[in-house]
C-alpha cells in the first residue's frame, strides 16, 4: 500500500514516513501544497495523509480539487486545527477522516488502514479468498490452516492482490502500490516476487489462487 | 427600600410629592391665618355695629340713667346662655345685664379688675362664656351724661370656629387628593417616559458573547438616547474587535503549540513501535529535547504577549532605565549565536540615556531584535546599534546586512506568527517581532522598518528620552 504524506513540518513528515514504513507501506513525503496537489493528482496513491496548513496550495484546496476530478483515493486530513466546524468543512469537501494533532501513531497508521479497507469496498481486516485467509493487520497469512511466513514485499504484493481480487492488476499498478515513487524498477522484478509468493501460497495446494492474464497482469481468484 | 430610591421613577415621584406637599402645606397655612383674621374681623365689626346701637340706647329720664334694649335686638339677648352678652356698669356699679349672662361672670367680671377703670376707650379681647365657649369681647370705657360707663359686649365664637374648622378639613381633604392624584399621574407619567430606557437596557441584556455582532438600533431609541446607543455600539465595535482578536491569537497559539507536540508525541510512537539501538534512542530523545525547547521558547513568548495585552507592563511602574544597559545585555546574552554565525556587532552609544520603563521588557525588545539580525544575517555579516537623540526622543536604529524584507512585508513581519522562512528552519516562534512592537509601544515609542531587499534591513526605535543619568 502507497501512501502520500504532505506535511510542511518537516520532523512530523519523516517521523510519520518512518513510523507508516514500519508497518509496511510505501511512503512518498512533500512538504507544500503544489508538490502534494502535483503527487497526488500525478500518482495512484492507496492513501493521502494531508495537512490542512501548508505554505503555497493549501490542505483544504488540495482535497477539493482531488474531489473535483472525481479521484477516490481515500483522504486523511491531518491538522491542529480542531475546531467543530473546521472538522465538518473537512470532510463534507470530501475528507474519509480527520485526524487532530498531537495524534497517535498507531491510531493514525489503523485509520489509513481502515480508510483504504473502505475504499478497496473490503470492510474486515481478515481477508478470505478460498482457502486463503490474510489479517491485514496482523500480517498473519494462513492457507488451509497452514501458517505462511512472508517476507515485507511479498505480504505487499499479495495484500493488493488479495484487496483487489477478481480484477487483474498490471504489472505496473503492482509496481506502483508497492514500491516507493523515486525507485525505478524493471516491471520483471515483479515477476520475480509473483514466483516467490507462488512458492509459498498456491505450491502444494492444488488450486492455484494466482492466475496469470496473458499480455494483462495478474489476477487472484479463488474457485468459488 | 435602598432599591426603591435608586429608581429614577420612584425618585421623581417622591421629589415631587415632597415638593407639593411643602407648597400645599404653606399655601394652607396661610389661607387658614387669612381666613382666621378674616372671621375674626367679621365678629369684631357685628360687635363695633352692636355697640353703636348700645350707646344710643343710654339715655337719661328723670335724673336716672335708663338703659332699655330694643325689641328688634332684645331677643337673641335672652336666652341664656345664647352667645350674646352684654352688661353695662354706671359708675362702677352694674347697671344693666342681658339675660343671657344667666348670673355668669367669672370670666367677664375678672375683666373688671383688669386695667384702669379710669381710662377710656375701647378694647378687644377673647375670653370666656357662660357655656364654657370661646368668646369675642369688646369693652368700651366712655362718658356720658356725667357718668362712666363701661360697656361690655361678647359674641360667642363657636360658629366662626365651626366655619374655620371646616374650612381646614376642607383644605387639608384638597390638598391630600392633590398630592394623591399628582403622585400617581407623575408615577404612570415617569413609567411612561421611561419606557424608552427599559426598552434600551432590554436590548443591550440581549447581548452577549455569542451576538456580539448585533448592534441597538439608533434610529428607533429616543432621542436622549441616542448618542448613548452610539457610544454603546462603538464600544461594542471595538469589544468585537478585541475579542476577535483575542480568538485569533488563541486559535494561533493552540496550532503553533499543537505542532511541536504532535511531533513529540510522533517521536515517542515511532521509537517506542519496535525495539531500537541505544543510537537510535538517543537520537529520539535529542529531536525531543530540541522540540521541547522549541515549545518553551514559545509559551515563554506566549506569556511575555500575554502580560503585555493584559496591561500589567504600564506606565505607573516605569523608573529611569539606561539605555546602554539594555543593549549590552542583549549584545551579551547572543555573543553565542554571532560567534557561531561569524557575525560582528557593533554598539554606539551615548552611555548616559536613559528612558522611562521596565527595565526587562526593555532588555527583551532588544535583545529579540539583535537576535533577529544575527539570525537573519549572512554569515560573516555586521550588526550595528547605533542610539542618536532627536527632539526629546532617542533613536535606536537596529542594522543587518542579511537578506532583507520585501517592502509589502513590513507590515507582517509585525504580525503574530509571522514568519519569514514558512518551515519554522529559524527555530524562531514567530512572535519575537510582535512582542518587540508592543514592548515600544507601551513605553510610548515605535518601531518601524526599512529595508533593501539583498542588502539587509534596519530596525528603528523611538523612545521619549527620559534624560540623562547623573543629572
Amino acid at each position: 500500500m502507497k501512501v502520500l504524506v504532505v506535511e510542511d513540518e518537516l520532523r512530523l513528515a519523516r517521523l510519520v514516513k518512518q513510523g507508516l514504513e514500519e508497518y509496511n507501506f510505501q511512503v512518498d513525503m512533500v512538504h507544500d501544497g503544489e508538490e502534494g496537489l502535483h503527487m497526488a493528482e500525478e500518482y495512484p496513491y492507496d492513501a493521502v495523509v494531508l495537512d490542512i496548513n501548508l505554505p503555497g496550495v493549501d490542505g483544504m484546496t488540495i482535497l477539493a480539487r482531488l474531489r473535483e476530478r472525481q479521484a477516490d483515493v481515500p483522504v486523511l486530513l491531518v491538522t491542529a486545527r480542531t475546531e467543530i466546524k473546521d472538522r465538518i468543512h473537512g470532510l463534507d469537501t470530501g475528507a474519509d477522516d480527520y485526524i487532530p494533532k498531537p495524534f497517535d501513531m498507531s491510531e493514525l497508521i489503523a485509520r489509513i488502514r481502515s480508510a483504504i479497507r473502505r475504499s478497496k469496498g473490503k470492510p474486515s481486516p481478515r481477508i478470505e479468498i478460498d482457502d486463503l485467509e490474510i489479517d491485514t493487520n496482523t500480517h498473519a497469512v494462513k492457507r488451509g490452516g497452514v501458517e505462511i511466513s512472508l517476507s515485507a514485499r511479498e505480504f505487499s504484493l499479495l495484500q493488493y492482490l488479495a484487496m483487489n481480487s477478481g480484477r487483474i492488476v498490471s504489472r505496473p499498478e503492482l509496481l506502483e502500490h508497492i514500491y516507493a515513487t523515486d525507485v525505478d524498477w524493471e516491471s520483471n522484478v515483479i515477476d520475480v516476487y509473483i514466483t516467490y509468493l507462488r512458492r509459498k501460497i498456491d505450491k502444494g495446494f492444488g488450486r492455484p489462487l494466482i492466475h496469470t492474464v496473458r499480455g494483462s497482469g495478474y489476477m487472484m481468484k479463488g474457485v468459488t | 427600600m435602598i432599591r426603591v430610591f435608586r429608581s429614577m421613577s420612584s425618585r421623581l415621584v417622591l421629589l415631587l410629592v415632597l415638593c407639593t406637599v411643602a407648597v400645599l402645606g404653606a399655601s394652607g397655612l396661610f389661607l387658614n391665618l387669612h381666613m382666621e383674621r378674616l372671621v375674626i374681623a367679621s365678629v369684631d365689626r357685628t360687635l363695633h355695629s352692636k355697640l353703636q346701637i348700645f350707646t344710643g340706647l343710654l339715655h337719661e329720664e328723670h335724673g336716672n340713667v335708663e338703659f332699655e334694649l330694643d325689641e328688634s335686638i332684645a331677643g337673641e339677648y335672652v336666652v341664656p346662655r345664647s352667645g350674646h352678652y352684654y352688661r353695662v356698669w354706671m359708675n362702677g356699679r352694674p347697671l344693666a345685664e342681658s339675660p343671657s349672662m344667666a348670673g355668669y361672670d367669672l370670666e367677664l367680671a375678672q375683666l373688671d379688675r383688669i386695667g384702669d377703670m379710669g381710662s377710656v376707650g375701647e378694647e378687644l379681647f377673647d375670653s370666656t362664656g357662660p357655656a364654657g365657649e370661646p368668646v369675642r369681647v369688646l369693652r368700651y370705657r366712655f362718658s356720658a351724661l356725667e357718668r362712666n360707663f363701661e360697656l361690655i359686649l361678647a359674641e360667642s365664637l363657636e360658629e366662626s370656629r365651626a366655619v374655620l374648622s371646616d374650612f381646614r378639613w376642607m383644605l387639608v381633604a384638597t390638598n391630600l387628593t392633590v398630592v394623591v392624584l399628582l403622585s400617581l399621574s407623575v408615577w404612570l407619567m415617569s413609567k411612561y417616559s421611561l419606557k424608552p430606557l427599559q426598552d434600551f437596557s432590554a436590548s443591550i441584556e440581549a447581548i452577549s458573547h455569542k451576538n456580539l455582532d448585533e448592534r441597538i438600533d439608533s434610529k428607533s431609541t429616543a432621542l436622549e438616547l441616542q448618542r448613548v446607543a452610539y457610544s454603546f455600539n462603538s464600544m461594542l465595535d471595538r469589544l468585537a474587535m478585541v475579542i476577535e482578536s483575542q480568538k485569533r491569537l488563541v486559535a494561533d497559539a493552540s496550532h503553533e503549540l499543537k505542532t511541536p507536540l504532535a511531533v513529540i508525541k510522533s517521536e515517542c510512537d515511532v521509537v517506542l513501535q519496535r525495539v531500537r539501538s541505544s543510537r537510535e534512542y538517543r537520537e529520539a530523545l535529542q529531536n525531543i529535547e530540541e522540540t521541547t525547547g522549541e515549545m518553551a521558547r514559545l509559551v515563554n513568548d506566549l506569556l511575555s504577549l500575554a502580560i503585555l495585552d493584559a496591561g500589567i507592563v504600564f506606565s505607573d511602574s516605569y523608573c529611569p532605565v539606561v539605555l546602554a544597559e539594555c543593549i549590552d545585555h542583549a549584545v551579551r546574552l547572543t555573543e553565542p549565536i554571532a560567534a557561531e554565525r561569524e557575525v560582528k556587532v557593533t554598539v554606539e552609544i551615548d552611555r548616559q540615556l536613559q528612558v522611562n520603563g521596565a527595565a526587562g521588557s526593555l532588555k527583551e525588545a532588544f535583545l529579540n531584535l539583535v537576535e533577529n539580525g544575527i539570525k537573519y544575517n549572512r554569515v560573516g555579516g555586521m550588526v550595528t546599534i547605533v542610539a542618536k537623540v532627536d527632539k526629546g526622543y532617542v533613536a535606536v536604529r537596529v542594522t543587518d546586512t542579511g537578506v532583507g524584507i520585501d517592502p509589502e512585508l513590513h507590515e507582517r513581519v509585525f504580525e503574530r506568527f509571522y514568519r519569514a522562512d514558512k518551515q519554522g528552519g529559524s527555530g524562531g516562534t514567530g512572535l519575537g517581532l510582535s512582542i518587540v512592537k508592543s514592548i515600544i509601544e507601551v513605553h510610548n515609542g515605535n518601531i518601524s522598518l526599512t529595508s533593501t531587499p539583498g542588502r539587509g534591513s534596519c530596525f528603528t526605535v523611538l523612545l521619549p528620552l527620559a534624560g540623562r543619568r547623573g543629572s
